[in-house]
Formats: structure tokens, sequence, C-alpha cells
């Protein structure tokens, strides 16, 4: 059950979570997410109660939404779990044992100094560029920015303004074994006064994740409820059994 | 592909200034932009009531211009600081407005509340206040250079534009109508500072003198440039090929371009010309600093003597090569009489060689000395002086190289069309294709006896051809490393880089949002709208290098098959060298 829990897809606009949740931080009564027993709202702070965070661990990657207390901006952020730093650590411990038990550092204790140095350097440089989590901003009429968080703390952040946004979907690359689903940006030129937009770049997010497609369905419902008009868009039941 | 459905249109956008956080109460005066549901608060009116209509009125009706009105947008309320309210309007606002807001200061962010005729959908929830330092904004070049390019028909923009180009748009457009002269007795806040990027960075009113000095002395050398007797070919063919003719007409164009360019342009013309003006003062700073370090001492002499020696080196090794072919090189055993025909040719030219040589040596230091004290004028300067002592220096090397590239081209040339003769075919001129002819008996067995003698001595001619080939290019690729620095110094967004390291809020191009959240308890239940701050943030640096400014296309001339193809015919290349420069077309 919690790993085909899934939205109904019965929403209608009045559904918001901040007028019932019960300040002990229970499950949500039943408006969002029926069925879903293993979502947890854990976002009720006692000092600021102006957004709900709702975080889900599925697969390898740890979805968190941020609902800002509007049906105009929400927060998608994917969290990748797979860079466990105690194992890390207690690797490198069992090295250094190793070694010090062959009197490694008996040897050469200048070559040792250097090359200690070099991984030293190697894994900083490793740890600057390593991604630890995506963020998706989304803001209607103003528009979507894409943030993601180094191992180091550094983040970079990149804005599309709506003008530009045609639409977020989720597309299908097909190789030889396998079918990636990924989350995308559909960008346009600005149109003129009376064309029609065409469709010029995507932009493919959560490269470094690879969150499922599961996930990837909860972060695009989230998405077209905020940036569209809600009311046409989630009457049919979404019926997605992959998985 | 289902139908395009509509973005959500009605969301309330207020773009505040992060100044008005700390004003006091007043009236918010800015631009609306009915179609995209925008409001760009630009100044605020220090006023404590609205008793002053009639010269508020005044004020405003002085900042209309036929496409553009600023208006009383809003009310600003500021009750945390003490200060009297002076009667204020503080719950019961009566603008006599069609529609209009109220922003209240809590502790942290704003609140807003909505007053008149809005559309019925929109409540408190659904607006946006969106925060920026307005200042910053206005010190951008790039997003104030987008403003300035906005075009507008009858009050409406043609595109529909991104919101932060309307909002440096609103500020332009407000600080334009803000210069009319009207003077009312009403305290004001803009929020930038007037006029501020008008102000010339680095072409002021004191330095005009000076510009209208090199302009007239520019005038004076294009006038003499263009006349009759310079555009001979001959002319042009002898100062096109020395590289440091053509470095001077560069960097010349490059300074007229930049002088006339009018002052109050567009800023992002202003910081190509800056580029353009600071990157020329540090490649005389550069060449300054080498002259300064080849004239300490005696660097010159010794210099020059190094290179005289290596001079004498390379014709020392070329003699052995020479006398290395003549006999079986690297196994291979070689026609003995064209072998020996063609080594003495070489010797007899390294001959002629040694003799210029000897001529050269007393020049030598002091021509070093005059290319360092060129310094004056630059750096790339100095580099493109080198790069034509290295040609002087080499001329036997692409001598040779031409030799051995025009008879191993001849013989190429002759082989292949013997070869069509030997198959039956014959290259036609008139249609450039290869069609089949009929031969006599005796032009068949004519044409077979001088293919079997050319294609025997090929070996000979293409191992001298070879060798010559990579002498040429080892010197080729030394030519073209000084060229591409030559290159380098010249594209380097001197100006720019520089304020990405001292002034970044100036080069910013994209903005980056951050949703502010309250840090006091809200009541559940009361409505409340989103805030979110935008920050500006500086071009990243690769896009930096990707802009070019001259329309110099670096493209290679060559790409590699061509090149390699070039080579394997026999055809005279000359990679790294801009085609203009190039003063014979390959064969």
């Amino acid at each position: 059950m919690t790993d085909h829990a899934m939205f109904n897809g019965a929403l209608s606009s009045g559904d918001k979570c901040n007028g019932a949740l019960s300040p002990s931080g229970d499950k949500c009564n039943g408006d969002i997410c029926n069925g879903a027993s293993s979502v947890i709202f854990n976002g009720v702070k006692s000092k600021s109660l102006v957004s709900s965070i709702e975080e889900r661990q599925i697969g390898n990657v740890l979805l968190r939404i941020v609902h800002h207390e509007s049906d105009h901006c929400k927060e998608f952020a994917v969290v990748s779990l797979s860079f466990n730093i105690y194992r890390w650590l207690t690797g490198v411990l069992a090295l250094i044992c190793i070694g010090y038990y062959l009197q490694l550092h008996l040897q050469a204790p200048r070559l040792m100094f250097v090359l200690l140095l070099l991984l030293i350097t190697l894994l900083i440089i490793r740890l600057n560029f390593k991604v630890v989590q995506e963020s998706l901003l989304v803001m209607a009429s103003v528009g979507i920015q894409v943030t993601r968080t180094f191992a180091l703390g550094r983040t970079s952040s990149k804005f599309y303004h709506i003008t530009h946004i045609n639409n977020v979907v989720i597309n299908e690359a097909v190789t030889m074994h396998q079918v990636i689903y990924y989350l995308t940006i559909l960008l346009q030129e600005e149109k003129g006064t009376s064309e029609q937009a065409k469709v010029t770049q995507l932009m493919p997010l959560f490269q470094h994740c690879w969150p499922s497609l599961q996930c990837l369905q909860l972060v695009y419902q989230g998405v077209q409820q905020v940036l569209f008009d809600q009311a046409k868009k989630h009457t049919q039941q979404l019926d997605w059994t992959i998985s | 592909m289902t139908s395009h459905q509509e973005m959500k249109a009605d969301v309330l956008k207020i773009f505040l200034p992060v100044q008005c956080l700390h004003e006091r109460s007043g009236l918010l005066v800015g631009l609306e932009h009915r179609k995209q549901t925008t409001v760009c608060v630009t100044a605020l009116v220090k006023t404590s009531t609205y008793k002053d209509k009639g010269s508020i009125d005044k004020w405003l009706s002085c900042k209309t211009s036929a496409e553009h009105r600023i208006t009383v947008v809003g009310v600003w309320e500021n009750v945390i600081s003490k200060q009297k309210t002076n009667g204020y309007m503080l719950h019961k606002p009566q603008l006599p407005l069609e529609r209009w807001f109220c922003l209240r200061k809590t502790r942290d962010i704003p609140q807003c509340v909505l007053h008149g005729a809005w559309p019925t959908a929109m409540t408190t929830e659904d607006v946006v206040i969106i925060l920026y330092d307005a200042r910053m904004l206005f010190e951008s070049y790039y997003l104030m250079g987008r403003a300035m390019d906005v075009q507008v028909q009858s009050g409406v923009a043609i595109k529909p534009l991104t919101d932060i180009t309307l909002v440096a748009y609103s500020l332009l457009i407000y600080n334009k109508l803000a210069k009319s002269t009207c003077h009312f007795d009403i305290p004001v806040a803009d929020f930038v500072h007037k006029y501020k990027w008008h102000r010339s960075r680095f072409l002021d009113g004191a330095h005009s003198q000076l510009i209208h000095v090199l302009l007239w002395m520019i005038s004076v050398i294009s006038w003499v440039s263009s006349s009759r007797l310079l555009q001979n070919r001959v002319v042009q063919v002898l100062t096109g090929t020395p590289a440091v003719t053509s470095q001077i007409a560069t960097t010349f164009t490059d300074i007229t371009k930049v002088l006339q360019s009018p002052r109050q342009s567009h800023p992002i013309q202003r910081l190509k010309c800056a580029d353009v003006l600071w990157g020329h003062f540090l490649d005389v700073c550069l060449g300054l600093l080498l002259m300064l370090l080849l004239l300490h001492g005696d660097t010159t002499d010794r210099l020059s003597a190094a290179m005289m020696t290596w001079a004498d080196n390379v014709v020392f090794e070329l003699q052995r090569l020479l006398h290395w072919m003549m006999g079986v090189p690297a196994g291979l055993k070689l026609n003995t009489q064209l072998d020996q025909f063609l080594c003495k040719f070489f010797l007899y030219h390294i001959y002629l060689w040694t003799g210029y040589l000897h001529l050269l040596r007393p020049v030598m230091s002091r021509t070093l000395w005059y290319i360092s004290v060129s310094g004056c004028l630059g750096l790339s300067l100095q580099l493109c002086l080198m790069q034509d002592l290295l040609s002087m220096m080499t001329l036997h090397i692409y001598c040779f190289y031409v030799y051995a590239a025009r008879l191993y081209h001849l013989q190429m040339l002759a082989l292949s069309s013997l070869w069509r003769l030997f198959r039956g075919k014959k290259w036609n001129v008139l249609r450039k294709r290869v069609d089949s002819a009929s031969y006599d008996v005796d032009q068949l067995f004519l044409g077979t006896l001088l293919f079997t003698i050319l294609l025997f001595l090929l070996p000979t001619t293409a191992l001298y051809y070879a060798v010559f080939v990579v002498l040429r290019l080892v010197v080729l690729a030394l030519q073209g490393t000084l060229c591409k620095l030559v290159t380098v110094i010249h594209s380097l967004p001197v100006y720019r880089l520089g304020l990405q390291l001292l002034c970044p809020a100036a080069i910013t191009d994209t903005v980056k949002m951050e949703v502010l959240r309250s840090s006091q308890e809200v009541e559940r239940g009361t409505p409340h709208c989103l805030c979110i701050s935008m920050k500006f943030v500086p071009a990243s640096l690769t896009s930096l290098f990707n802009e070019k400014w001259n329309g110099v296309d670096s493209a290679a001339t060559y790409t590699w098959s061509s090149f390699c193809s070039s080579l394997l015919r026999g055809q005279l290349v000359y990679p790294w060298i801009k085609p203009e420069r190039r003063w014979q077309t390959s064969s």
C-alpha cells in the first residue's frame, strides 16, 4: 500500500490543508490524500504556521513538498539519499587501520603526505560538484525556479519566467532496455500579439537525482495545480498503476 | 498534443522596492500594467493627508506622456515607527480611485488589502508581493539595456515582457517623466537616485577636449588612407602581409568605432565600448611592462646573441638533414640522381641563407631594442612584431616548403592526369567531371611510360615534401600561438571582468526568487498574501566569454579534413592566418 499510494485526483479548488491540520501533526483528515497512509504532515512548527511541509520517501529519494500557504506557490525538493556518510567513514577508518597494520606510513612519508593531499583535494573537488538536492519553486504567474544544492552547501539556481514557459510535462526517453521518465519544462519564445507560441526548447529537471515515475507524478500534479486553472484539470481519474 | 491551456492570470503582482519598507506612511505611485496584472511601484509620496489632492493631481499630470501614465496605485502604511498619524486614514481609506490596495507593514513582511473594483475572483490571497532592491536594478547595465529595447505601441508592449524587464521599464519611464520640470511642494521619496546611470563613468565632460583632438586626428588619417594613392592593390598587399600593419589597422578601426559612437547610447553598447578602451589600456600597460623587462640591463643583446646562435644551429641541422636524405634515410631507397639533384639545390639555398644571416647579425640587437620600445603602443604590437621577426628568420624554411610543395603538387597533377589516361578517361574542364575518351596507341604508350617514371620518382619528392612540411608546420605553430595570444588580448572583456570582481551589481543578468515566510504567528483563517524576495544574480563568466563584440569570427578557416587533403595534394596551406592576409589564393 505504501508504494502504490497515490492521489486519487479528485481535487477541487477549495481544498487546502491549512485549515484542517491538527496541531499534533497527524495526518490530514482526508481532503487531499485519500488512502495515502504513509504521508505525514509534519510541518506544523510551533512558531510558523505559514507553510506546511510534506515529506515522503520514494525509492532512494526523499520528496519534500512545501505548501506556502497559498494556491499560487509550491516548492518541490528532491533529496538524493544514496550518499551515506557513515558507510564512507567506516570504510575510510577500515582502510586507515589496514594501512597502519601494514606499516605503510613508514614506507615513504613524503610520498604518503603528497598522496594524501592530492586525495583530499580530489575529494573536495568531487564534493563541490555533487548534487545533494534539487528543488523546483513554482509560482503562479511569476515563473519557475530550479535550484541545485551541492554537498558543500553551494547553490546554483535558474529562473524561467512565465512568458517563456509553455507547459510542464513528463517525458519518456526510450533506450534499448528501459524507459526513463523525466519531468521537463517546455520553453517557448515570447509570442507576439496574435500568433501562437511555439515550443523551442526542452529543459529537463531533476537530472541528478532521477526520481521515479511515482515521485514525478506527484510533482507534476502539484505543478499543474499551481500554474493552470485547476478546475478543468483533475476531473479524470489518474490511473497510473506502474510499479 | 493536448490543446494549450491558459495559465492562471488572476494573480495580482505588486513589485515593491525594498527601500519602501523603511519609509513613513504615504501614497504609493507607480505604473499599472493591466494586461499582465502587474503593478510596479516607483515612488512614494510622503503626504500626511489626501487633502493636498489638488497638488498631487497636478504633480501626477506632469508625469504623463502619450503612452504612459503614472498614477496613484495604493497606500503604504507604516504604523510601527512611532510618528503622529495626523489624521491619516488608517481604517477608513477613501481614495477616489477606481481600484487600489493598501500595504501594511508588519514586523517582517508587508500585508495587503485590496479595495475598489478589482475583478471579483481576486481576493487578498491572490496577491503576490515581490520585493526587490530598486537601486541594484538601476545599476545593472544588462537589465536596463533590455528595458530600453522594449517597443511599445499605444501604451501596451508588443511582446509580453518578463517581469524584470517590466519593472526596469517602469523605473525607466518614471525617471524619464520625472525629469520634466514641475516643482511642487510635495515630499516624494524616489527609490532610485535620479539620473544616476546616465552619468558616464569613463567618458566624462573633462575628457571631451581630448576626445575632440583624437577625433580630428582620426578623421585626418582616414582621409589619407582612403585617398586613391593608397587604395592600390599593390599597396594593400604590401601592407596586408606583415602582421604589424594589420594589427595597427584593427586597433585603429576599434578606437574609431568607440569614439564615434554616441555617448548617451544603449547601456550594453557603452559597456562594450568600455571593454574596448580598457582592453587597449591594459594592452599598453602590459607592453610597457615587457619593455621595462627587456630594457633592464642588456637583455636585448643577450637575446639577440641567443637568437643568432639558434639560427646558426637550425642551419647546421638542416644541412645535416639534407646529407642524411642523400644517403638511405630511414631505410628508404630513393632515386639517386633526383635525390642528389634536389639535395644540391637545397644546399645551395642554405649557403645563400647563411650569407643573409651574416648581414642580419649586427642589426639584430637594435631590432630587438626597437621592438621592446614599441611596447608603448601595446603588447599586441610587440607580439605582432615578434611574429614578423619570426617569419623573417624562418624565411628559408618557407622557401624550401614552397619549392618542395610546388614540385610535389606538379607531380601529383601529372600523375592524376596520366592515371586517368591509363584508365581511358579524361577530365572535362567545361563540365568539371571525368569523361571517357579514346586515345591513340602512341598516346597511350607515351602516357603509360611517363606515368611509370613519375610514379617511381614520387617517393623521393614525397619525402622531401614531407620533411619540409613538418618544419613549416612547426614554424606555423609558433606563429599561430602568437597570433592567438594577440586575438585573446583583443577580445578579452576587461571592463566586464573588472565589474564582476569589484561591482557585481552592475552586470546582473538574472534573478533568484525566494519565498519569504513570516516568523510570527498568523491566525488561522486570516487571508494573507504571498511575499517573494527577488535578488539579482550576476552573469556567469562563461556567458561573458561567449559574447563577441566585433563580429570577428574566430572560426577556423580550415577544418581538419580540408587541411589534411590540402597537404596531401601539395597545395600551399596558411592556417591561423586570416584570409585577407593571404596574398595568393591556394592553387
